[in-house]
């Protein structure tokens, strides 16, 4: 086991290289100059030569990364061209509003997922069933862009129920939420059912069935423990999902979040900031890939075992 | 194994059927797109800007006096014209580079295996904001940025279907007649991956659609083409006054995914994968 997660952290380093890598060479191989397509035409050849040093493209492209790398360990992002101040203050200050939305969605998913999932699977053959199925369907083919304008529409205009944006009160938190949070739900739901239906073929169900357990009793304490390893798996790839759905989100809503601070960023060609805040993302992506393997060994010693062989 | 309700039954072949059709509409809309729009692309009459529904124009006009109708029949061209590129290219090189791995030797299996965890730990988002900020996304850089961030999917699932067909008794006698790796790769092993690789494209096309779509709301896909993510984006700031922008774009691609969604798993379950 104590060989698996060094394995697995080893592997954490090339991908933080190559995230690295690409940030900082996407400067150069873009058609063009970069610095023209920030500063605009009507750029004086001083103004573009003071940035171009500040982006280090006045040095080659071995040296622009060591020295990023060099910056990086001492946890220097660079600063924003746009706000004069530098990214990682940035990204502090907007860190906590994405990761309380991502907090609140990812909860709510989880929640009513699962219990849609078992629900499902209690209920099977019957209309009530279907229809969570049905649900589930719509729920994974809903792009949240439209699902955001559509319950403020009917929420906030015609209802006149919840406010549109504002992040102070527990009332802002529900329609981003339920935005963000109604394609995690129906793609857990979805899995829930999908993994209890297969753990109940197992001859483990059949014996905690023969000695007498009610079919509830034995879904939810002996199957749902068993599922839960798929359904983490889940989840944790729903990373990029969430991502997205926090620019989606956070744009509709006004949300004062690092998704609302990368779109800013763009809109103004702040390189810098959008590069900080990529390599953040990555980072945070490749974190919690690592936990969630690392979790793996502790909900099912087996898998280590078996990853071992297959990762090397 | 218990029996199917009626109810469960009908909804499914209901489902399908709904999906077809949808799909065959949106297909014809695509292929004869400049047959049908009642309004070339660029054609805009701001006195009619924000109209509602009219005989004029059945679905109304947006921000710039331009018809509804037309920009949605164009943009299921560009819509499908880009998710089918993607997905073609995806495959495409997932073929190659996923028969090429077990082909050859062991470490280049590793290395393959190495390097596609690593760029999958990479979102597609990412790529695509980065490139963002430098240049103006037109539809070419984007249809490679999406084939560059979605071949792993495809290559690891050639990789593993052939490591498994590779046990088949048909290829050892094939190896006894002599047949060439490559040819044995190409001939016979690679048309066992029809039917998933089918499935995998079916999904592909349903999340090409939808990345799309998300670029454009954003406001950062490509700015000179019809697109309905586009027009959602547009439609945004006049949400109240005319949420009908935002809405009839907005359920065309709702329905579009749930059509191929719906395909896809029905797919997958008449090839019982």
């Amino acid at each position: 086991m104590g060989v698996y997660i060094l394995k697995r952290l080893a592997g954490f380093i090339p991908t933080m290289v190559l995230l690295i890598l690409m940030t900082v060479t996407l400067l150069r191989v873009t058609p063009g100059d970069a610095v023209d397509s920030i500063l605009g035409d009507y750029a004086s050849l001083e103004e573009k030569n003071i940035l171009r040093a500040k982006l280090g493209l006045d040095k080659g492209v071995l040296e622009q990364f060591l020295s990023y790398l060099k910056d990086l360990s001492s946890g220097n992002l660079g600063d924003s061209l746009i706000y004069q101040k530098s990214v990682l203050s940035l990204i502090k200050e907007r860190f906590l509003g994405t990761l309380k939305l991502a907090f609140f969605s990812v909860s709510f998913a989880f929640f009513v997922g699962v219990g849609a999932g078992v629900l499902a699977v209690f209920w099977r053959g019957k209309k009530r069933a279907s229809l969570i199925y049905f649900l589930s369907l719509i729920g994974v083919a809903i792009p949240n862009f439209w699902l955001g304008p559509l319950l403020i529409l009917i929420f906030s205009l015609g209802l006149n129920l919840l406010p549109v944006s504002g992040y102070t009160e527990p009332a802002h938190y529900v329609l981003p939420v339920l935005t963000m949070g109604s394609s995690l739900v129906a793609i857990i739901t979805k899995m829930t059912s999908e993994s209890l239906e297969m753990n109940l073929r197992a001859d483990y169900t059949r014996t905690a069935r023969a000695k007498g357990l009610s079919f509830l009793h034995t879904l939810l304490t002996h199957v749902l423990k068993n599922s839960f390893i798929s359904i983490m798996t889940i989840v944790s790839l729903q990373f990029s999902v969430l991502l997205t759905g926090a620019l989606v989100t956070e744009s509709i809503f006004d949300w004062p979040g690092l998704g609302s601070l990368v779109l800013e960023a763009l809109r103004n060609r702040d390189y810098p900031l959008v590069q900080g805040c990529v390599l953040f993302f990555g980072f945070c992506y490749t974190l919690v890939s690592l936990f969630t393997d690392l979790v793996y060994v502790f909900l099912d010693p087996r898998i280590s075992l078996v990853k071992e062989k297959e990762i090397f | 194994m218990k029996k199917k309700t009626f109810y469960e039954k009908s909804r499914k072949k209901w489902g399908f059927f709904f999906s077809l059709s949808f799909l065959s509409v949106i297909a014809v809309c695509a292929i004869f797109a400049d047959f049908l729009v009642p309004y070339s692309f660029d054609e805009s009459n701001m006195s009619d800007k924000l109209c509602g529904f009219s005989r004029d124009h059945w679905l109304g006009c947006d921000l710039y006096g331009m018809d509804l109708l037309s920009q949605l029949i164009l943009g299921a061209r560009s819509s499908l014209f880009l998710s089918l590129s993607v997905v073609f290219l995806t495959t495409l090189i997932g073929c190659f580079v996923g028969s090429l791995v077990t082909l050859y030797s062991r470490q280049l299996d590793t290395f393959f295996l190495q390097l596609t965890e690593t760029m999958m730990a990479l979102p597609s988002i990412l790529v695509l904001l980065c490139l963002g900020s430098l240049m103006e996304l037109g539809p070419t850089t984007l249809i490679l940025v999406l084939a560059f961030t979605g071949w792993m999917g495809p290559a690891r699932l050639v990789r593993a279907k052939l490591l498994e067909c590779r046990e088949f008794d048909y290829v050892l006698s094939g190896r006894a007649l002599g047949v060439s790796s490559l040819r044995l790769t190409f001939r016979y092993l690679l048309p066992n991956l029809y039917s998933p690789l089918l499935v995998t494209s079916v999904f592909g096309i349903s999340g090409v659609v939808l990345t799309e779509a998300t670029l454009s709301f954003l406001g950062l896909g490509p700015q000179n083409m019809a697109s309905w993510g586009l027009l959602i984006h547009q439609g945004r700031s006049v949400l109240f006054e005319a949420p009908n922008l935002s809405l009839i774009p907005g359920s065309l691609i709702f329905l579009l995914i749930l059509s191929l969604n719906i395909l896809g798993d029905r797919l997958k379950r008449s090839f019982f994968l």
